[in-house]
């Protein structure tokens, strides 16, 4: 009454979680009216595989054809998807097992077993969180005096989850090759032991190889035997039973071999599972031979493995004095041959559960076995541990994918380390366990990538690296045009037209009119003080000064410019004579001018010519008279300087007295202070 | 009847004027608006067109105006940028070279000298051009960040590293002053100096992602995995349309361990720019890890198709063959990466 309410909670639990609980279908009449010949049929498979089930080991397989027929006719029957779970559970197609027992679940199995093995199936599979999940639930639907029996079992199982999900995670680089159907057959084979350089090799199977052969009551698999191969050309070849010695009617295994491959230790099933010794003579295994009841005692005794100088043997006992389950002893051989009293190998090797198939590497100090302890990551997972400085170190994992969530058991390696082989279950197996060869890739080969290097900034993003120059003030240009005639006749003149920076002293420029009419045009950038000399042949030159020193804006000065014959009488203002304010000191800006008024006279020698000042009315007679007459006395005195005659110089001094413009303005007054140029002979 | 209405004098040196060679009298207007205004008008309708990067009509001004002054350093300077924004590297350094004929001591010619002939593959050239500018105006930052850059190219890093302290004392706001004196600090060894660099790089121009992803290189190298994959982040969010921060991104993903993350950024890398053999050599490597011995071949393959001189592709690419049971292929590979340098190679070889 308890359990059915107990059921129905879960029941109703993953009816809750699932949403899909669905109805249990059971071979009765009732529910399959219509095919009463069918339903017949299925019943009898039912029952065939029933009772082939229940013998489990090798019978699973055999069920398991029963129950699918079974299960063609009726998919829908709780206890048929939980059987064939637990037959594909069983096989080395465990990832079949998944969607029967969640078929079961969903109808509704009565048996809590069920989430055990789904958490099986799915750890089996490397899912290993579902698994987690489900061992967890099973765990808490567990009844108290249930939890005590089962939960060790169950948090172990979760242990085993949580190692594997790491192992998984950093996989050993190694090639794992099934040996081929030469070696392995549909039936278990397992427990190679080579010789150290992996040429000779010995292993144990189930398949038969007698006429009639016997099968073990206790797992109806057939007894073991043992069969031996050598490596020629790089291939296995076809094993052969090692002479007529060894093979019994019960279980004969290969345990051991040593290290020159000439001692075989064979495990022999008779008095609870003894050791036998076989030498090979080079032509033959010798008769087998129980090792000392000191090493074989009244208890099991199964793998076994010698040291390399032969007097050191480990063996896999479940004798008492252990740490739980099988465990590793060693025993050493005297000089007489005696074996010593085992020792058991110790805690860190041995652990509460089951330790198995030990092999002593020929290096003499590397011990491999297997065990269902330490971090496996479900079953037996082999592990390694070292003799160093009188203990053993931490055993360690061999990992995955050498390992497996199954079991891991037999391994054995070459003296050289690069080869080792074991029996384990995996897809490509050809049935049952099968004997594999690992190849050690050895550590990992990095894989090299180098990141981009961007280092220089413009070269990752090109910047503006460009400099303007950027746009200038345009210079302010005088455009000074006109037209050169005759004064008296009005007709155009071919003049030369010399362009003077009156500051520098610079001969700028030096054009000419248009022959034709007259015109000229220059222009003149701003910010100076120039002097125009007009000159053309049998004409007095005539000067201009043009002071656009402050001029910072374009404009057009018209200038028409008659020029005079050269003719007794003529007279032309110096435009370009300049003094000191109130003195008589020429400035050096009219040097520009002077130098052609010495040109004319130098081009002219018959000239005669008289230089008047002038003035403007500002600061009176007196004053202003004595200064155009000095003013006038030092344009002749630069001249005579430079060479002209005396003689053809006149000079005077006017004052104020003919003003050529009105002395009210100050523009008149600026022209009436003038320098005057006059032919008289 | 044709007049010569000028005749200039050796001496004149009327800066920004001179007066026009007239041929026909009869061109009254064109006399009338004045030689040296028209050419400088010329130029700055041609500065104002180069502005708006309309390059063949600002060089058609500067054409002009150099047909009427043929002394105008500013116009032949700013046809040189035309010509160098044009590609025309040859064609600039010759007017740079005619700027600086007329004016010897102007420093932004020759840093455009400078820039023209780094550009067109003469670093020595250049360098010595950015030396010149910095002679002419020792604050011409830009002189001493490509004279900086040519030092690194050159592997000089301290020199580098001192012309890169030049630009930002001028100019402390040049992030790529600091981009750079960074990487060049990083060449010597200086990692703290040179993620200092870096930082403030960034916090001058926070859209310079080429910066993290510098960052986040030297992460990398220090096996900070978790930081680097941070700065290659920023680096993508700032802008995700550069195939190598993906690329980088990818492969720290890979040191993480987060192979599908890593595949997604090299595909992604490899969407950007097929042509990247970095990406297919990095998503080589996820395949390797994911146990797809022969799309890491595949990868591989394409990478040194892409790039034959890729020594690590070639590395990798024997790792995998030798996964693919393929011992002679993987050695032949192996050999040949130790051929291209890779180092690692050698011991496999053995």
């Amino acid at each position: 009454m308890y359990h059915i309410t107990r059921f129905f909670i879960i029941g109703f639990f993953f009816f809750i979680t699932f949403q899909a609980v669905a109805q249990n279908v059971e071979f009765t009449r009732s529910n399959f009216p219509n095919d009463r010949s069918g339903l017949r049929e299925a019943s009898r498979n039912l029952r065939r595989g029933d009772r082939l089930f229940e013998q489990g080991g090798g019978k699973y397989d055999l069920a398991l054809e029963y129950y699918l027929k079974a299960h063609n006719f009726n998919p829908k029957n709780a206890w048929l998807n939980y059987k064939i779970g637990v037959c594909y559970l069983n096989s080395i197609h465990h990832e079949k097992a998944i969607d029967f027992f969640e078929e079961a679940v969903r109808l509704n199995v009565p048996t809590l077993d069920v989430y055990f093995d789904l958490g099986h199936a799915f750890q089996l599979n490397y899912r290993f969180d579902e698994a987690i999940d489900q061992y967890r639930f099973y765990r808490q639907s567990l009844t108290p005096q249930e939890l005590i029996q089962q939960r060790d079992k169950v948090d172990k199982r979760i242990a085993e989850c949580n190692y594997a999900k790491k192992l998984v995670e950093k996989p050993v680089r190694v090639f794992i090759d099934n040996l081929g159907n030469r070696i392995n057959s549909e039936y278990d084979d397992y427990s190679p032991v080579i010789n150290a350089d992996g040429t000779k090799m010995l292993f144990t199977t189930r398949r038969p190889l007698r006429r009639r052969p016997r099968a073990d009551r206790n797992d109806h698999k057939y007894f073991e035997n043992i069969l031996e191969t050598r490596l020629i050309r790089d291939r296995w070849q076809t094993p052969k039973e090692p002479g007529r010695r060894i093979n019994t009617r019960s279980h004969d295994a290969s345990a051991g071999l040593s290290h020159d491959g000439n001692t075989l230790l064979i495990y022999r099933g008779k008095r609870g599972g003894d050791i036998h010794e076989s030498h090979w003579d080079g032509e033959q295994w010798s008769r087998p031979k129980r090792l000392h009841r000191r090493i074989n005692s009244d208890y099991w005794v199964s793998s076994a493995t010698l040291s390399p100088d032969g007097r050191t043997l480990y063996f896999v006992s479940d004798r008492p004095g252990g740490y739980g389950g099988k465990d590793i002893w060693q025993s050493r051989r005297d000089d007489r041959g005696d074996w010593s009293a085992p020792v058991n190998l110790g805690t860190t090797v041995n652990t509460e559960y089951d330790e198995a198939s030990v092999f002593m590497h020929p290096d003499g100090k590397t011990l491999y076995f297997s065990s269902q302890g330490h971090n496996s990551m479900g079953g037996f997972d082999i592990f390694k541990t070292q003799y160093i400085g009188g203990r053993w170190t931490e055993p360690e994992n061999l990992g995955h994918p050498i390992n497996t969530p199954g079991d891991d058991l037999f391994f054995s390696m070459t003296k050289d380390g690069e080869t080792g082989f074991y029996s384990t279950y995996r897809e490509d197996g050809y049935g049952g366990s099968d004997i594999y060869m690992i190849t050690f890739l050895g550590p990992e080969k990095p894989l090299i990538n180098t990141p981009e290097q961007q280092l220089i900034a413009s070269l990752a993003r090109p910047a503006d690296d460009i400099i303007t120059a950027e746009e200038i003030e345009v210079t302010p240009m005088t455009l000074l045009r006109g037209t050169i005639t005759d004064q008296e006749t009005e007709e155009p003149l071919f003049a030369t037209i010399e362009l003077y920076d009156n500051e520098e002293e610079l001969l700028l420029a030096e054009f000419t009119s248009n022959e034709r009419t007259g015109d000229y045009a220059i222009s003149l950038p701003g910010g100076k003080n120039y002097g125009i000399a007009v000159q053309a042949e049998d004409y007095l030159f005539h000067s201009e000064n043009i002071d656009i020193t402050e001029s910072m804006v374009h404009r057009e000065i018209i200038n028409d410019i008659q020029l005079k014959r050269i003719e007794v009488g003529k007279a032309i203002v110096l435009e370009n004579i300049f003094f000191d304010l109130g003195q008589a000191t020429l400035r050096p800006e009219s040097y520009a001018e002077l130098g052609i008024l010495y040109q004319l006279m130098e081009d002219n020698p018959d000239l005669r010519v008289k230089i008047s000042g002038h003035t403007c009315t500002v600061g009176g007679w007196e004053l202003n008279k004595r200064l155009s007459e000095d003013r006038a006395r030092a344009v002749v005195e630069f001249l005579i300087d430079r060479g002209i005659d005396r003689n053809r110089l006149e000079h005077a001094g006017h004052a104020y007295s003919q003003p050529i413009a009105s002395n009210e303005t100050e523009e008149g007054r600026e022209k009436n202070r003038r320098t005057e140029f006059e032919i008289i002979e | 009847m044709k007049l010569n209405l000028i005749f200039l004098l050796p001496a004149l040196l009327l800066a920004s004027s001179a007066m026009l060679a007239q041929t026909a009298y009869t061109d009254t207007i064109r006399v009338g608006k004045g030689a040296a205004m028209e050419a400088e008008e010329l130029y700055n309708e041609g500065v104002a067109l180069f502005h708006e990067e309309e390059y063949s009509e600002a060089m058609q001004k500067f054409n002009e105006s150099i047909s009427i002054r043929d002394d105008f350093d500013l116009a032949f300077y700013n046809r040189g940028l035309v010509k160098y924004k044009m590609e025309d590297y040859d064609g600039a350094t010759e007017d740079f070279d005619k700027a600086l004929e007329i004016n010897p001591k102007n420093a932004n010619a020759y840093y455009s000298r400078g820039r023209a002939l780094q550009k067109a593959g003469d670093p020595e050239k250049a360098m010595t051009d950015y030396s010149l500018a910095i002679q002419n105006d020792d604050k011409l930052y830009l002189a001493y960040y490509y004279r900086g850059k040519v030092n690194f190219l050159l592997e000089e890093y301290q020199k580098a590293i001192d012309d890169f302290t030049n630009v930002v004392n001028i100019r402390a706001d040049y992030a790529y002053g600091y981009h750079d004196r960074g990487s060049a600090k990083a060449m010597t060894g200086d990692v703290s100096g040179a993620l200092a660099d870096y930082q403030q790089a960034a916090l001058l121009d926070p859209t310079m992602y080429f910066t993290y992803n510098a960052i986040g290189n030297l992460y990398k190298q220090q096996e900070k995995y978790e930081d680097a994959l941070e700065y290659y982040t920023t680096a993508v969010r700032i802008n995700d349309t550069k195939h190598y921060l993906y690329s980088n991104r990818g492969m720290v993903l890979l040191r993480l361990g987060k192979y599908d993350k890593a595949l997604k950024d090299f595909d992604k890398a490899i969407e950007l720019n097929p042509e990247y053999s970095a990406a297919y050599n990095g998503r080589g490597n996820v395949k390797y890890r994911l146990n797809d011995f022969e799309g890491a071949v595949a990868d591989y393959n394409k990478a040194i198709e892409l790039n034959p001189g890729f020594g690590e592709a070639y590395f990798n690419r024997g790792t995998s063959k030798e996964m693919l049971r393929d011992p002679d292929g993987a050695l032949k590979d192996w050999k040949k990466a130790a051929e291209l340098g890779v180092e690692d190679a050698l011991e496999y070889i053995e």
